[in-house]
Order: C-alpha cells, then sequence, then structure tokens
C-alpha cells in the first residue's frame, strides 16, 4: 500500500467536512443534557479559564501556589488542556463577546470541535491509504455512529482523546518516513496526555509498529541501519521515540501548572488515581458487574451492538480487503515497506489497542463505549475501503469517486437516521442485531450513562410542578441542575432536595440504570406509587421515571398492637415481653 | 467467473467466486435494507402510549377492585404511566404467583401473554390494542386465605435488644409498619410525619427519621430482590436482636407459604463478597409446635418455604435471627394457602 499524498482539495475537503460536524453538533446540543462528569468540568473548565486569563491581567498574581491551586485544584485527576478549552470558550465566547447565547454550548464548542477535527482526519486517513471517495465514506461512516454522535456533544475528554490518538497516529504513520513528522507526533502526543490518561497506552502501541518496521528492515537487509546517507526505520524510530519521550513529557508539564509544585507526588497522585480506579457497576447481559474479573467480551459484543448495521457491514468488508493487503505487504520483500512503511501495522494497532485495553479482564469498568472510541476512526476507515470494494464488486468495475460516495451515503443514510433520532439519548442506542433497545433492554444491555437524561424530562417538570416544588435529582448533580438553570431550560423557582432525598421530595427524575434501581423503589416507598407520571421512554423502555408524590405527608393511625386473645394487655406483657411504659403503652418506646 | 482457483483448496475456491461474482455482492445492499426493514419491524412491535392508554381504559371499565393487572415484558415500562389504581403488580409471567388473585388482567406485546404463565389459569377475553394484547385471566389453583403483608396492624411484632437481652414490643405504628424504639412522644413523632415535604427537608440533616430506627422495624416495603421488585415485611435481624411477628388471628389454611429473600444490592452478582450478609434464620410455630426452621442462606433470590398445616387455625409465631451483626436486609412475604372455593372468594 502506498500512502496517497494529500493536496489542496483534501484538506478543504477535511476543513468541510469538519465545519459541516461542528454545525451538527451545535444545532443538537440544546437537546443533549448534561452528565456527571461534564457538571464537574464546566466548574473545573471556569476556574482554569480564570488563571489563564489572569496571565493578562497584571494585578493577578498567576504563579503562586495559591493562585495555581485555585485554578486547578479541583478535578486535579484530570490533566487541564480540555478544561481550559472549555472555561476560556465559555469566559470569552459567552461572557466577554457574547456571540454564544448559550453557555452551555460555550463550554462544549471545543468537544465539537474536536470531532469535527477527527472525521477531518478520518478522511484524511482514508484518503491516504485508499482514496478521496474511500476517505469521504468512511467520514460520514464515523459521523453517522450513534453513540459518538452523542458523546461529541459533551464537554468531556472521551471525544477529545480520540481526537488526539488519531493525530498522534496520523503524525506517527508519517513519522515512519520523516523526521518532520517525528518532532509533530512528539508534540501530538503531548497534547494526548494533556487531554486524557488513555493516552498512555499510544506511545507502546506506536512503539510495536515502528519496531515491526525495523525488524522488517534488519530481517530483508541484514542490517538495522542503512548504509551511508541513507536512513532506515531504526533512524525514524529513533527521532520519533525522542520526540515522544521529550516534546510528549514537556508539553504534558508544562500545559498543567498544577504538577509545577510537588511534582513527583502529585504525578503518582494522578497515575494511582487512574490505576485504582473504582469499578463502575454495569448491567452486562444479565449481570450486575462490580468487580473484576470482567467479560473480555465485553467491548466487543457492545461495538458489534452499538454500531450500525451497514457500518458494521462496511467495515468488515474493509477489514477484510486490509487483511489481504497485510498479508500481501509480510510476503512481500522491503522494497514494500521503502516508501510508507508498514501502514497495514499501524492500521491493525491503533483499531485494535484501545478495545483490548477495556477487554483486559482487571481493567476498571468504565461501563460506556466511550472509552474505546479512539478505535472507531479507523473502523470508519475500514468502512470507507469497503464501500469502494463493494461496489466494485457488484458493478464489475472501478466507477467515479462521485458514485462511490452517493452509493456510501445510501447504504449509511439508515445509520445517520438513527444518528439523528438518538442524538439527545445516543447511550440508548442499539442496532437491529438484538432487536434495538427494546431488545438490548431484554438482554440486559446498558442503556444510560450518569444522569445525562435529566434534559427530556425537564418540559414536563416545567409544566407540571407547583410553584417551589422540591425536586430529588437522583442520579444527576447539582451542578446540572445549576446549569439547566442558567440555560432557561429548568424552571427558576424549582428546588434541588440533594442526593438520596426521595423522601423528603416532591418530585423525582429517575435515570433507569440496573445499579440503581433500587433508588427507584426509595422513590415507591416515599410517594406510594410505583407509577410515574411522565418520562424518557425509547422503544417503550424507560430511561427516565418523572414521579410525583400523590399527595402530602398524612399522619399516621394511632394503633395498638394486639395481645394475645383474652390476655390483659399489662400483665399478659409481663411474662413475656416487656410492655412500652403506662404512658406509652400501645404507643412504642421512647429511646433514652 | 472463478480466477484464483490454482489448487489452494475448496475453501480458496469459493472465495473466490464469491468475492467475484456481483451476486454475492448484491447481498450487501440487500442486508442493509434488511436491517433498515427489522429496524421499523421492532419499533411496530412497541405500543405506543395511546395504546396503553386505551388498553388500560379498557382494563379499567371492566375490572373489580380486587382484580390485579400483570404486564409483559417488565422492561416495557412506557405503560407503567397509565397503570396508577389498576392494582398493577411487578412479577414475571412464568414466576408469577397468582393465589391472591381471582382475576388478573395481562397486557403483553413482543410476544409475550398469558399463554407464559405458568401457574394454572384459564384465559377468558382478549382484546388488542395496536401491539398490545389485553387478556382477562380466571386464576385457578390455591389461593390465599391469610396474608401477614396485609394483616401487618393485627400483628404482635417485638424485637430482643442486646443489652440485657430484654424484649420489647414494638409499639408504634408509622403508617407501613411497627418501630421498636421513639426518639420522641408517640404523638409528636405522628406529627413529624405528617409534616409537609419542605419541614422534612428542612430538617433532614438533623432529624431525617422523625427520631425512628431507619433499620429496625417491621413494615410493609418493597424491596429488589432476585431483579424484581417484591412487595414483602422488611424485618431485618441483627445479632442478638431476634425479631418474634405473632399472629394471633391467623386463618386456618391447607399449607403455609413462606416467601423470602435478601435485598439485591446486599448479595447480588459479584458484590465484594466482604459486602455480603451472613444467613439469616426462621422458624415458625403454632402454638409452639415447630412448622418451618431454616437457615436463609444470603444468595440472590426470592426463594420459598412451604408446609402443610392441620385444619385448626391458630396464632402464628415467626421468629428471625441472625447471629451476624452486619445488615440483613431480608424481607419475608408469609401467606395461609388454601383450596380456592370459587370466583370472587378470598380474604
Amino acid at each position: 500500500m502506498t500512502l496517497h499524498p494529500l493536496d489542496r482539495r483534501d484538506w478543504a475537503l477535511a476543513a468541510l467536512l469538519a465545519l459541516l460536524t461542528c454545525g451538527l453538533l451545535m444545532s443538537t446540543s440544546a437537546d443533549v443534557g448534561i452528565p456527571r462528569d461534564e457538571s464537574f468540568y464546566l466548574y473545573a473548565g471556569d476556574r482554569a479559564a480564570d488563571w489563564w486569563l489572569g496571565l493578562f491581567d497584571p494585578s493577578t498574581p498567576s504563579f503562586t501556589r495559591k493562585a495555581v491551586e485555585a485554578g486547578f485544584g479541583y478535578n486535579h485527576e484530570h490533566p487541564v488542556l480540555m478544561k481550559s478549552l472549555f472555561g476560556l470558550s465559555h469566559r470569552i465566547l459567552h461572557d466577554q463577546l457574547g456571540w454564544i447565547s448559550s453557555p452551555l454550548l460555550s463550554y462544549r464548542l471545543p468537544s465539537m470541535v474536536m470531532w469535527g477535527l477527527t472525521i477531518a482526519l478520518t478522511y484524511l486517513i482514508g484518503r491516504a491509504l485508499q482514496s478521496r471517495a474511500a476517505g469521504v465514506v468512511g467520514a460520514l461512516a464515523l459521523l453517522c455512529l450513534p453513540r459518538a454522535y452523542f458523546h461529541a456533544h459533551f464537554a468531556c475528554f472521551d471525544v477529545p482523546v480520540t481526537f488526539t490518538w488519531v493525530l498522534t497516529a496520523f503524525c506517527a504513520l508519517r513519522a515512519l518516513r520523516s523526521r518532520r513528522w517525528a518532532v509533530a507526533s512528539g508534540v501530538a502526543l503531548g497534547l494526548g496526555f494533556a487531554t486524557k490518561l488513555n493516552t498512555f497506552f499510544l506511545p507502546f502501541a506506536l512503539f510495536f509498529v515502528f519496531a515491526y518496521d525495523a525488524w522488517r528492515y534488519r530481517r530483508e537487509t541484514g542490517a538495522w541501519r542503512a548504509a551511508g546517507e541513507a536512513r532506515g526505520p531504526l533512524t525514524y524510530m529513533a527521532w520519533t521515540a525522542g520526540s515522544m519521550l521529550l516534546l510528549g513529557a514537556v508539553v504534558f508539564f508544562a500545559h498543567w501548572p498544577w504538577l509545577w509544585w510537588d511534582t513527583v507526588a502529585r504525578l503518582r497522585e494522578y497515575i494511582a488515581f487512574h490505576a485504582r480506579h473504582v469499578h463502575y457497576p454495569v448491567d452486562y447481559l444479565g449481570t450486575l458487574w462490580y468487580d473484576p474479573p470482567f467479560p473480555m467480551h465485553f467491548p466487543f459484543v457492545m461495538t458489534l451492538t452499538t454500531v450500525p448495521v451497514a457500518t458494521l457491514l462496511l467495515g468488515g468488508i474493509g477489514l477484510w480487503v486490509l487483511v489481504g493487503r497485510t498479508v500481501a505487504r509480510h510476503k512481500g520483500g522491503v522494497d514494500a515497506l521503502r516508501s510508507t512503511g508498514p501502514v497495514e501495522v499501524w492500521f491493525w494497532v491503533n483499531l485494535a489497542v484501545p478495545i483490548l485495553v477495556i477487554a483486559a479482564p482487571h481493567t476498571p469498568i468504565f461501563g460506556g463505549i466511550k472509552h474505546w472510541l479512539p478505535s472507531m476512526p479507523f473502523f470508519a476507515v475500514a468502512a470507507g475501503l469497503g464501500a469502494e470494494r463493494a461496489l466494485h464488486g457488484l458493478l464489475g468495475r472501478t466507477v467515479a469517486p462521485a458514485w462511490t460516495v452517493l452509493a456510501g451515503a445510501v447504504l449509511l443514510l439508515p445509520a445517520g437516521v438513527a444518528t439523528a433520532r438518538y442524538a439527545p439519548m445516543g447511550e440508548a442506542y442499539y442496532n437491529e442485531l438484538v432487536g434495538g433497545p427494546a431488545g438490548a433492554a431484554e438482554l440486559r444491555l446498558p442503556r444510560n450513562f450518569w444522569g445525562y437524561i435529566t434534559q427530556g424530562g425537564l418540559d414536563a417538570l416545567n409544566a407540571r410542578a407547583e410553584p417551589n416544588a422540591l425536586a430529588f435529582w437522583h442520579d444527576a448533580t447539582r451542578g446540572s441542575f445549576d446549569a439547566y438553570k442558567a440555560e432557561g431550560a429548568l424552571r427558576k423557582d424549582i428546588k434541588y432536595t440533594g442526593d438520596w432525598t426521595a423522601a423528603h421530595s416532591d418530585w423525582g427524575l429517575y435515570h433507569d440504570q440496573r445499579d440503581k434501581h433500587w433508588e427507584e423503589l426509595d422513590l415507591w416507598r416515599a410517594y406510594g406509587t410505583d407509577w410515574p407520571v411522565d418520562g424518557v421512554f425509547v422503544d417503550g423502555v424507560q430511561l427516565l421515571g418523572l414521579y410525583h408524590r400523590p399527595s402530602a405527608p398524612t399522619m399516621p393511625a394511632s394503633l395498638t398492637p394486639p395481645w394475645p386473645p383474652g390476655r390483659a394487655t399489662d400483665g399478659g406483657a409481663a411474662e413475656a415481653v416487656s410492655a412500652p411504659p403506662a404512658a406509652e403503652q400501645g404507643q412504642g418506646e421512647q429511646r433514652e | 467467473m472463478i480466477t484464483r482457483a490454482r489448487g489452494d483448496g475448496a475453501a480458496s475456491v469459493i472465495v473466490s467466486a464469491a468475492v467475484n461474482s456481483r451476486v454475492y455482492w448484491l447481498a450487501l445492499p440487500l442486508l442493509v435494507a434488511l436491517a433498515f426493514v427489522m429496524g421499523h419491524v421492532q419499533s411496530a412491535r412497541v405500543a405506543t402510549r395511546d395504546d396503553w392508554a386505551r388498553a388500560t381504559d379498557a382494563v379499567r371499565s371492566q375490572r373489580t377492585p380486587t382484580d390485579a393487572l400483570l404486564w409483559a415484558p417488565l422492561s416495557q415500562g412506557e405503560g407503567r404511566l397509565y397503570f396508577d389504581g389498576l392494582n398493577a403488580q411487578h412479577a414475571e409471567l412464568p414466576t408469577a404467583d397468582l393465589a391472591r388473585w381471582d382475576t388478573l388482567w395481562v397486557l403483553g406485546s413482543h410476544g409475550r401473554g398469558a399463554a407464559d404463565l405458568v401457574w394454572p389459569h384459564r384465559i377468558v377475553e382478549t382484546q388488542t390494542f395496536g401491539p398490545l394484547t389485553v387478556e382477562k385471566v380466571r386464576v385457578e389453583g390455591e389461593r390465599v386465605v391469610g396474608d401477614l403483608l396485609t394483616d401487618l396492624e393485627r400483628v404482635r411484632v417485638s424485637r430482643a435488644f442486646a443489652v440485657g437481652g430484654e424484649v420489647r414490643v414494638c409499639g408504634f405504628w408509622s403508617g407501613r409498619g411497627w418501630h421498636c424504639a421513639l426518639r420522641d412522644s408517640p404523638e409528636r413523632t405522628r406529627e413529624c410525619l405528617a409534616a409537609p415535604t419542605g419541614q422534612r427537608l428542612a430538617r433532614r440533616d438533623k432529624d431525617p427519621e422523625c427520631g425512628l430506627d431507619p433499620l429496625l422495624h417491621v413494615s410493609r416495603d418493597v424491596r429488589l430482590i432476585g431483579d424484581v421488585p417484591r412487595r414483602c415485611l422488611w424485618v431485618h435481624p441483627v445479632a442478638n436482636a431476634r425479631v418474634t411477628l405473632e399472629w394471633f388471628d391467623a386463618p386456618a389454611g391447607s399449607a403455609l407459604q413462606l416467601d423470602y429473600g435478601f435485598s439485591d444490592p446486599m448479595v447480588a452478582d459479584n458484590y465484594k463478597r466482604d459486602r455480603k450478609v451472613r444467613a439469616a434464620h426462621i422458624r415458625v410455630t403454632r402454638t409452639g409446635r415447630a412448622l418451618l426452621d431454616f437457615e436463609v442462606t444470603p444468595v440472590k433470590g426470592w426463594r420459598s418455604e412451604r408446609v402443610d398445616l392441620p385444619p385448626e387455625a391458630g396464632p402464628l409465631t415467626i421468629e428471625v435471627s441472625s447471629d451476624d451483626p452486619r445488615d440483613a436486609h431480608l424481607c419475608i412475604d408469609p401467606t395461609l394457602r388454601g383450596p380456592r372455593q370459587g370466583e370472587g372468594s378470598g380474604p
């Protein structure tokens, strides 16, 4: 496989795809609720942004330990690149310039841009590996992944780290034969480190690609190094490794002022937090998993059931095409690798590693498909290759790229419809192989995620709740409650009762998750009814139940406990049990 | 056309034939179209809110106050918006115990319905509302003739206390069950329980339970046991605090059935071992004679013990104990069973 050079038209097309993606995401953002972690990052983002903006204010002492801890102490278990961008976008585009009227959208914009850039990179990779048409179809396949599109709205890290993963991989692909790209890949990796911890797996994955390249060279030529002035794979490997070690570390350290004090201790704390990450319970095929070892097939089954069927089929064909190319390349001589390096190995590694990391039985359970999202651009590239191959097989000849794009778009149309439909509730999407959301519920596959679905119940709550209503917010946070009010999506007078306050509320928004089902029963017990008055349902399956206490609490009846027939209340009691004190007889005991 | 069959074997020939045949490639768009159609068929099997509203209106217009309602599959929860006042029960059809009712309404979709009931029954009427079937079912087999869940007000509850081994009658009725210890006077506690929600919330940090013990009581409850919400009596035995329920006017019956289970979060699935509860012990006697005496092992699920009874009525005593100080979120559902007399009979 040769890598096709990218020209100006490719960059323009990539930019167009990125803009299209951002525009779509911005248009659907208001429908997508705020999950727990996003609400934390909104708060952290503002703190971080204030610190960065303070750099331009001479009266603000930014470089003191106190100032840095005020800016970055909250939520310091994650690096601050994205949080800073969320906060800066909010402070500048919303607060200062007023260009974005929705505060939530202003926080989310950087993530949306990252997803747009991921779509663009997917196109560029497809273009480089195969053709312009394959690149476009690959980009469309990624854009039409319902769950990924849903996650692309959030001011969180999973989509940005997907972007930095693909960016670093793209740079590394070029770095197989370019020292300039080797330098770029070090910076890209640093940005990945600055985004989320799962980037730490990437250099090991890429090291394997470079090592394979060098080993093949050694096997074919008998030497590790190229003769004379020529550069062999080992040279590029050394440049890339050096760049990643040096620039990666510099970018990571420089971007995060919180590490500038107590560096070793804080680094240790950061790594330990994730190494010993709490296991989020996940309901999977009838078992509520709390602790390892977890089923290794989880990410594979979830991918097969949450990627649209057309994308699976096209991606499957593309992978089969790539298997053939990989075998051919492996059998070929070193000349086959001379210009580009082992492109197919690079592809397989980037496709597989994010999934395999989650498949390991002792990896902390995180529950969602978002944790192997970095695999999906590569699968989408395979779908692009698959579309081109399929059309060739169907027509028996190569057709104009426009026809390939059209055919791919038609095949992906159902995926696009699903993506639009599930934009506000992407975690509930399941494909037809398991019978959609209803079939997935019967198989007990997870469909909810960290309290995002509140948004769907707000209209009903606003319409029905009495003035100053007391609402139990269940899995959604106080931060999200405040953000909905700031957004104008929730009535100002509705009050937040706090965590575990079913008994002290009149309205309850139950987020349906199997591990939290007992909290729905708390509402039934407290309100005296098992039946919600409204909610969010997809294909009849509950995502959110809106409960209302049907009547005010009433005085319990004053009952006297029964005594054995024919026995006096006091005398009989003295034999077997201590009766309550005379004044309280039949009324209970007073505790000291 | 086969182009790469050069002695690579049959598999290679087949693959090559497939790859080079346009007919095989036609499978791709056909499969995508099939998936699209499947998606629409799957959605069409889902009842709309209008279907549920019409179906429940039909049940409401025909039911008697003692009828019950089941729906299946349970995951089709949208119908729950319309179940208020219909005595709907959370139960899987194949394992549902129908002895409490004479007439049952089963609302089913996705191929589920009264035919999934294992309990003896007779379907007497079927209606359809979109993809929803409404089946009126005459329940057969044995009947509950004595129900501790409904009789709780007429049961004396006492609890042994660790200090001094004293046994106290749980004499305060909270509206749901009997409590053994109060902080304030009963009148004040009752007033606190009846306070508006806002007042209760304001003093939640200092006084979340109006001075009542949140665990040590015997009350009507609903607990998630074996993945299904169960209506049952919360007894919560802890070490050296035996709970005794004396059911003085328990009616005669041919059998005593005691269903029981620990709340799922305490024992479920692969929860950490050290958070699991220990076994509890249940002993049931009638006029001093032991009827049931068994260990409740802390495993997930809703289980049942049963014993045949002599025909005479007499007080029943249920003692629940544990030798472990950890939470024992045990819930029980004791009923007396007898032959079904005929339509409309029951307690």
